[in-house]
């Protein structure tokens, strides 16, 4: 992402729970194969992110710790232009104070990404401004930085060891932030990423704040096809925080993926209309 | 008490000495560890309602106290200079950890025997030392231990630890606090000074944005730009860790220090009077305490001549209070300021076993000249009185453990406590002393008790010629008395105890003349319902509460989720100021007033909610989005409960108590059925307090005054001399009250204390007086001459008794605190009309009754 403080965190939720999907057909081949290195496991987690567009509806659940619970449910939109750069739509539908509500960011090459707001109750689309990739997206455990997606070029992955997770054999990668605007913005000294060994998704993440305190953990299960791809989607993620208690839960539904979004989606106009 | 019992400690006298000793011993050394609290929570039972309310609204809004430090500049603070130190201030406080050289020792033992568990870890700690940089790993090995050993100990350690090495949670200054504001993109939030200006045009661009946020003015910077605050919020409540609050105001007061001059750089807030109100405490009791003792000593031995006459009773008054402070030691209870003045009591409660102890033995050794024997006849002659006047003093202070303010319940109890260890040396350890001890020397004048007798003789005759008067005088003089009664104030402020020209004193009123004020009152409104604080009526209902609030001169500030709804509405409404308002308040719906994008729509009334809830639920869904949190200070998780945070310029009870009925008025009046609204907070709890004192005091007053009629009768076979007995006591108590009244002092948890001190003391001039009485009566003397014999009798150790009390409580005259020297003036005058009283009063109307009693007897018979 060219602005890290950009509102294109605000719509990658889309991008990061692409991560979870694999692509590859063959998963036994890797079997026999040596160790890959940490930066090979991420490219093929990469790979099974790429889609030109992907459409879902998450189920959002914020718990105190003290057994208080807010919910929220939104549709995520996505899509990579030929270029490479990326747009997303976010746009709530409960509760039903804030229903229509939306978000439009479009990433931008050479400047500033684009972020647009739509309060319906204003009937109007505002420019905003961008926020700190640490704060937390939404009120929720997630922030920014946790729902962008993997800058392979910005970080430096090394293979820890293999693991098994809930039956799912797992490489364990230690990634380090490496670009010196990265360092200077994350919230992470490291992160371990548990990605499942042949589906190539991620299982888990253990993320340590720059003290080294492991602070949050991130799980994603219920694992399956999309139906009608050989792509793999998580349908649940959990974000922990480990220190204060807390936790949010992400329930996604139907994955759709590729169904060949229109450019017009992501535009002020479209945003406007509420819908 | 049998004679055996002192027989054996006549026999064993080095056996007793030593065993009290060490006991002795033992409390004194825990009594070094007592630990000093005045926190409001200290004051208020733990159990009481508003206690547990208070708690859990601390819980549900994620707030702990706070201290303020103010940075004050006459020529103003917006300049470069003021402006870096209040940037580099904010920034060190947050580094502040107050970690000991005994936490790496502790740590290191863990190290060596927990085996290589957890080594590497905290040899990775302890490299360099303990210092803030080990937060995170301090925070790791935390968490590993949490997860990996249910080890309590170990766990319990390190969460002290994180604490001590992150001791403060959140730091709200101009560099710190998230400001909203307006830009041409939207809303921002973000620090109102994110980094410090380089030059006058910045400097003057950051003060008109700070002038333009009606959420900082009088919060964090003063109207006049004199000022601007540092709110700095600790990780923990006082009262669970009030020694790590102690230590980080400690750090706080020197780092602050640093950054004075010429700018002024003041604490202030709830905790800093608490430490400051412990460490006078303390250093109040180290002056005062040997002056007593020292005091004391003088007239004892103006008294006996006899420097072992001077150690005796001295020594049961140290044994009583090394017992009394030890055992709150081990108990857990805490010296509050109420509590402070107990040693002074005990000391003068305890010197009178002593005093009689020891005269008595005087006059019998002169006449046996055998230590055995005239430690025994002395005993035997004394154990009784003893352990009468012992009884009722622990009446009288007993009385005050059924109190609902905790510090009065402790003093009580513990000072009942005293007592009766008081009574336990004086029935063992003074015999055996008396035993071993080289006694007085035959020659050796009785001293000044002697001297007072004669003067007495002449009294009793006039008295007795007197009696109508004297009882028509004491009749009018009760009257006069009640009359003033309805004119007492109750009420307390931790501030107002402090003599006007201390640190904290000065401080508050700086810091309460420019900002909000030092003392919050949080008023949380339930709506009872989830996101019921997106209902614009109920937001504006707090507006007008806060606005209500705020037009009293002694509420600076107020904040509440209402202040952020305004704000953004301003905000997204291209910066108007008339904007700043709660959208839709009066219809439920509203219009949009700005057009920048397009033609207008108007307002949208379509959809099952009205469009003006949905706007603010859409502003603060796009508050949290734009990274806001301050706002989860003011709000529960669903939106069910807000937290109107009204800051005070006062700790002063009753103008708290009228801005309670204030904020309780206008609920009922507005608020309706539609929420319910409570208080808690410091403010509140101080209110509460305020409240139990009363009827705590009759509830007490009541009680003891039953006990020691009870045990007067009980002492006296007779109902009449009882009820006589107690008569210039009750007249005594009266005149405390009336004392309060005329002069304005307040009646507190600490001047209420007064009444119960004069009734405990007091009550054995009449016990010893009405004895010495009997004693004649029984061997047939006529009522007036035998009352006439008793009052030359007791009438000696009864003044002299007083004078000694009286002098010992002059000296709290010297202390810090107003309550305290109240106490000291006010006992020490009472208790010289009280034994006035008692001598006048008793030869006056005992005789009259005893004839009345006699004269029924002879008919039945």
């Amino acid at each position: 992402m060219s602005d890290p403080t950009s509102l294109l965190n605000l719509v990658t939720p889309a991008a990061a729970l692409a991560l979870f999907a694999s692509t590859l057909p063959f998963p036994a081949a890797s079997q026999a194969a040596p160790t890959p290195t940490g930066r090979e496991i991420m490219e093929l987690n990469a790979a099974q992110d790429r889609t030109r567009d992907s459409q879902v509806t998450v189920e959002m659940t914020l718990e105190d710790g003290r057994g208080r619970s807010r919910e929220r449910v939104l549709i995520m939109w996505r899509k990579t232009r030929s270029d490479g750069t990326r747009m997303q739509l976010i746009r709530f539908q409960e509760p039903g104070d804030v229903e229509g509500t939306g978000f439009l960011q479009v990433e931008n090459r050479e400047r500033d990404d684009d972020l647009w707001l739509y309060l319906p109750a204003l009937r109007r689309v505002r420019r905003i401004s961008g926020t700190d990739r640490r704060d937390a997206f939404m009120g929720t455990d997630f922030t920014y930085e946790d729902l962008d997606p993997e800058d392979l070029d910005a970080h430096r992955y090394t293979w820890v060891r293999d693991d098994t997770l809930r039956g799912r054999p797992a490489r364990v990668v230690e990634a380090e932030a490496v670009d010196p605007e990265l360092r200077e913005e994350t919230a992470y000294g490291r992160r371990l990423l548990w990605v499942d060994r042949e589906r190539h998704v991620l299982l888990r993440a253990d993320l340590f704040d720059r003290e080294g305190v492991l602070t949050k953990r991130l799980t994603a299960d219920e694992i399956r096809r999309v139906a009608g791809t050989d792509r793999w989607r998580a349908h649940r993620l959990v974000m922990e925080d480990l220190l204060e208690g807390g936790r949010t839960l992400l329930r996604m539904g139907e994955w759709i993926l590729d169904q060949g979004l229109s450019d017009d989606r992501f535009t002020e106009r479209y945003l406007r209309r509420g819908g | 008490m049998s004679e055996r019992f002192f027989r054996r400690i006549v026999r064993h006298p080095w056996w007793v000495m030593s065993m009290v000793g060490l006991a002795t011993l033992f409390f004194g050394w825990r009594a070094a560890h007592v630990r000093f609290d005045n926190s409001i929570e200290a004051i208020l039972p733990a159990e009481h309602p508003a206690v547990l309310q208070d708690r859990e609204v601390k819980e549900t809004f994620r707030s702990r106290e706070l201290v303020l430090i103010g940075i004050l500049s006459d020529e103003g603070i917006f300049n470069r200079r003021t402006l870096a130190k209040v940037e580099a201030l904010s920034r060190e406080i947050w580094r502040l950890e107050v970690a000991e050289d005994d936490d790496s020792r502790r740590l290191a033992r863990w190290a060596e025997e927990g085996g290589a568990t957890y080594r590497e870890s905290i040899e990775a700690i302890l490299e360099n030392g303990l210092d803030a940089s080990d937060r995170g790993p301090v925070s790791s090995l935390w968490l590993r231990v949490r997860e990996e050993s249910p080890d309590t100990e170990l766990l319990d350690f390190l969460g002290r630890l994180r604490l001590k090495l992150a001791p403060v949670s959140e730091v709200l200054s101009l560099s710190e606090v998230e400001g909203i504001t307006a830009s041409d993109q939207g809303l921002v939030v973000a620090p109102p000074m994110a980094r410090v200006p380089e030059d006058a045009e910045a400097v003057a661009r950051l003060a008109s944005e700070i002038f333009d946020n009606e959420m900082l003015v009088d919060g964090l910077v003063s109207a006049d730009s004199t000022g601007t605050v540092i709110l700095v919020e600790m990780a923990f409540h006082y009262d669970d860790h009030y020694d790590l609050a102690r230590t980080l105001l400690d750090e706080l007061e020197s780092l602050s220090a640093r950054y004075a001059d010429p700018e002024e750089v003041r604490l202030a807030g709830v905790p800093v009077v608490n430490v400051h109100t412990s460490r006078y405490m303390s250093s109040d009791v180290a002056r005062l305490l040997p002056l007593v003792l020292l005091v004391l000593a003088g007239i004892l031995f103006a008294a006996f001549r006899w420097w072992r006459g001077v150690l005796i009773p001295l020594s049961v008054v140290l044994v009583a209070l090394a017992w009394t402070l030890g055992a709150m030691e081990l108990l857990g209870r805490p010296v509050t300021l109420v509590v402070s003045a107990m040693p002074v009591i005990l000391v003068a409660v305890g010197v009178a076993d002593g005093v009689h102890l020891v005269s008595e033995y005087q006059a019998i050794f002169a006449r046996m000249r055998n230590r055995e024997k005239a430690v025994l006849a002395t005993m035997g002659e004394l154990a009784g009185p003893v352990l009468l006047t012992s009884l009722t003093d622990m009446a009288g202070f007993g009385s005050l453990a059924i109190s609902g303010i905790a510090s009065i319940r402790d003093f009580g109890t513990f000072t009942a406590l005293g007592v009766l260890g008081a009574l336990v040396f004086s029935l063992t350890f003074v015999p055996a002393a008396l035993v071993v001890l080289k006694p007085p020397e035959p020659k050796v004048s009785r001293g000044a008790l002697e001297a007072i007798g004669g003067g007495l003789e002449g009294l009793g005759a006039a008295l007795a010629r007197r009696r109508r008067t004297i009882l028509l005088v004491a009749l009018g003089g009760a009257a006069a008395a009640l009359l003033t009664l309805p004119r007492i104030q109750v009420g307390s402020s931790m501030v107002g105890y402090f003599q006007e020209d201390s640190e904290i004193h000065r401080a508050s009123e700086m810091i309460n003349g420019r900002f909000g004020g030092t003392e919050v009152l949080n008023i949380v409104v339930d709506t009872r319902r989830p996101d019921g604080l997106k209902d614009p009526v109920i937001l504006a209902r707090i507006a007008e509460l806060q606005d209500t609030l705020e037009a009293r001169a002694l509420v600076g500030y107020t904040t509440s989720i209402a202040d952020y709804v305004k704000r953004i509405h301003r905000v997204m409404s291209g910066g108007d100021p008339g904007a700043a308002r709660i959208p839709g308040a009066a219809t439920g719906t509203w219009s949009v007033a700005d057009g920048d994008d397009g033609p207008d729509t108007g307002p949208d009334d379509s959809g099952p909610t009205p469009s003006a809830r949905r706007l603010i639920a859409q502003y603060l869904l796009l508050y949290e989005n734009a990274g806001g949190d301050d706002l989860g200070k003011l709000v529960d998780f669903d939106y069910r409960k807000a937290n109107i945070i009204a800051q005070i310029r006062t700790d002063h009870t009753p103008r708290l108590r009228e801005i309670r009925e204030a904020a309780e008025g206008f609920a009922a009046r507005e608020l309706g059925g539609s929420a319910e609204v409570s208080f808690a907070g410091c403010a509140n709890l101080c209110i509460v307090a305020d409240t139990l004192i009363i009827p705590s005091q009759l509830k007490s007053l009541g009680l003891a005054i039953l006990l020691v009629l009870g045990l007067l009768i009980g002492i006296f076979r007779s109902a009449r001399q009882g009820l006589l007995g107690l008569l210039p006591l009750a007249l005594t108590v009266l005149l405390v009250f009336a004392m309060l009244s005329v002069f304005g002092v307040r009646l507190d948890a600490v001047t209420a204390l007064i009444a119960s001190i004069v009734l405990g003391i007091g009550i054995d001039y009449s016990v010893h007086f009405i004895s010495r009485y009997r004693r004649q009566t029984d061997k047939g003397v006529p009522d007036g001459e035998a009352a006439r014999r008793a009052l030359v009798a007791s009438g000696p150790a009864i003044i002299f008794n007083s004078l000694a009390v009286a002098a010992g409580f002059l000296v709290l005259v010297l202390s810090s605190f107003w309550p305290v020297i109240h106490i000291g003036w006010i006992v020490a005058v009472t208790m010289i009309l009280a034994a006035a009283i008692t001598l006048v009063l008793l030869p006056a109307t005992l005789p009259g009754a005893a004839t009345a009693a006699e004269g029924r007897g002879v008919e039945a018979s």
